[in-house]
């Protein structure tokens, strides 16, 4: 970030030469890093992880399976 | 709870001998070869080594009793940290100058696995806290488990220059076999209460990948946040690389080294904070609220040249990064079937040191810059 129009647009204020590149760098990487995160936020994903996490009762400390879970019923019979 | 304390401690005992062998291995490899290439190709090793292991590492801790398994990763680390030491001393002293060395690439790569085969532990402890702890308390000792891992790499940090520069291979190796016997001898006297393990899914495979994918797609987002956390990961590596760059477009190198031994600090006091306050009802929402903040950090911190700037926002960064690592393991701990945690960490961590070379390359020793520096 040395010469051309980025630096016409934000050089004046934001400062020029690699080492403000790299820092441009730096702020761009933390604006998408933040739309990302903002978005994930609004996904099913994290609806559904919330969800499961709140509503199972946890694993009991794992006793030898008398009655293996649905979910791990549905694994077997892919074996 | 006094046996998770005493395989806490551990867990650092050995992951402070690994990672000394390991930085100290780069740092030799430098100021023999005096060739770059030669430790970045030691990097991307290790780097491909560790993404691979960690499905295999993940399946044996599913199919075998934990506690055996860290047993295990000190015996061969032990072997191989002996075998390593009597390459180095039966070696004529200048068979290790040459980057095309045949004698480097047997000794330096056969280190590196004996470093590897440690990292079973970080795979083995999250489900070992799964057992030993109760739920509602295991984010506290996912915090304490940040916490080892990070006091270990600033110790390491801190004694590897040193103790390249006054001791040599030699005592480190010395210093290696010792530290691993310890650790070997103490790990064997802390009694593991372990139920037989239960092989739901028949005959143990070595790199069960599909059983993996089974299990993780049973849960619905949990593949999504091991991508996320991958992503992110990646985006963290990328700005990792850049800090030294352009911390040293601020200050002199020995302040930089300076200020980010107090830096580290940070990631201590968040690991701290976690074990004494834990994550709250939802570990996804702490999760997500830590990631909020990193990247709102990340995009002020270097809005001007200012050092004060930068070291208050990473000085913040560093407290909350140890909220993501806890609040992935709460959750893989409490929605995974504990029989198939193993390979769910495994994965994980193969994904996420994959997806993220360059951190990898930064947290790995960077001889250029550290050796600059002293």
């Amino acid at each position: 970030m040395t010469t051309g129009r980025g630096v016409e647009l934000i050089g004046g204020w934001f400062g020029s030469g690699p080492d403000r590149g790299i820092a441009l760098v730096f702020t761009i990487t933390g604006i998408i890093g933040l739309v990302m995160t903002l978005l994930a936020l609004r996904s099913r994903f994290y609806r559904l992880l919330s969800q499961r996490y709140l509503a199972s009762a946890g694993h009991p400390p794992p006793a030898p399976q008398a009655s293996p879970a649905p979910h791990m019923a549905s694994i077997e019979a892919e074996h | 709870m006094k046996i998770f304390y005493h395989l806490l401690g551990n867990t650092l005992l050995a992951s402070i001998t690994n990672f000394t062998v390991w930085f100290d291995l780069t740092f030799f490899v430098y100021l023999e070869t005096r060739s770059v290439l030669a430790t970045s190709l030691l990097a991307g090793i290790y780097l491909i080594a560790v993404a691979v292991s960690g499905f295999w590492f993940g399946s044996l801790v599913d199919h075998y009793k934990k506690k055996h398994c860290m047993l295990a990763s000190s015996v061969v680390s032990l072997s191989i940290y002996s075998l390593g030491f009597a390459i180095y001393l039966l070696a004529p002293p200048d068979a290790f100058k040459s980057p095309a060395s045949l004698t480097l690439w047997i000794f330096a790569p056969l280190l590196l696995m004996g470093v590897i085969s440690g990292n079973i532990r970080g795979i083995a402890m999250p489900t070992l806290i799964t057992l030993l702890i109760p739920e509602e308390r295991r984010d506290r000792a996912n915090g304490l488990l940040g916490t080892a891992f990070g006091v270990s790499f600033l110790i390491v940090s801190v004694i590897s220059g040193l103790l390249v520069g006054l001791a040599g291979m030699f005592w480190i190796l010395v210093v290696g076999i010792v530290m691993t016997v310890l650790a070997l001898v103490h790990l064997w006297l802390i009694p593991v209460v372990e139920q037989a393990i239960v092989h739901i899914d028949g005959k143990p495979q070595r790199i069960d990948i599909r059983g993996t994918l089974a299990a993780i797609s049973t849960i619905p987002g949990l593949f999504a946040l091991i991508v996320f956390t991958t992503i992110n990961n990646f985006l963290g590596g990328v700005f990792m690389s850049l800090m030294d760059p352009y911390g040293l477009s601020l200050v002199s190198v020995e302040v930089w080294g300076l200020l980010w031994g107090m830096l580290s600090l940070g990631f201590i006091f968040g690991g701290l904070a976690i074990a004494r306050w834990g994550l709250g009802r939802n570990p996804l929402r702490a999760m997500f609220s830590a990631n909020i903040t990193i990247w709102a950090i990340c995009s002020v911190m270097t809005i001007q040249p200012s050092i004060a700037l930068l070291m208050v926002g990473m000085f913040i960064y560093l407290c909350v990064v140890p909220y993501i690592e806890a609040a992935e393991q709460t959750i893989i701990q409490k929605v995974v079937p504990p029989e198939r945690q193993g390979r769910v960490f495994g994965f994980a961590q193969s994904m996420e040191q994959a997806a993220s070379p360059l951190t990898a390359l930064l947290i790995g020793p960077s001889p250029s810059s550290s050796l600059s520096r002293s």
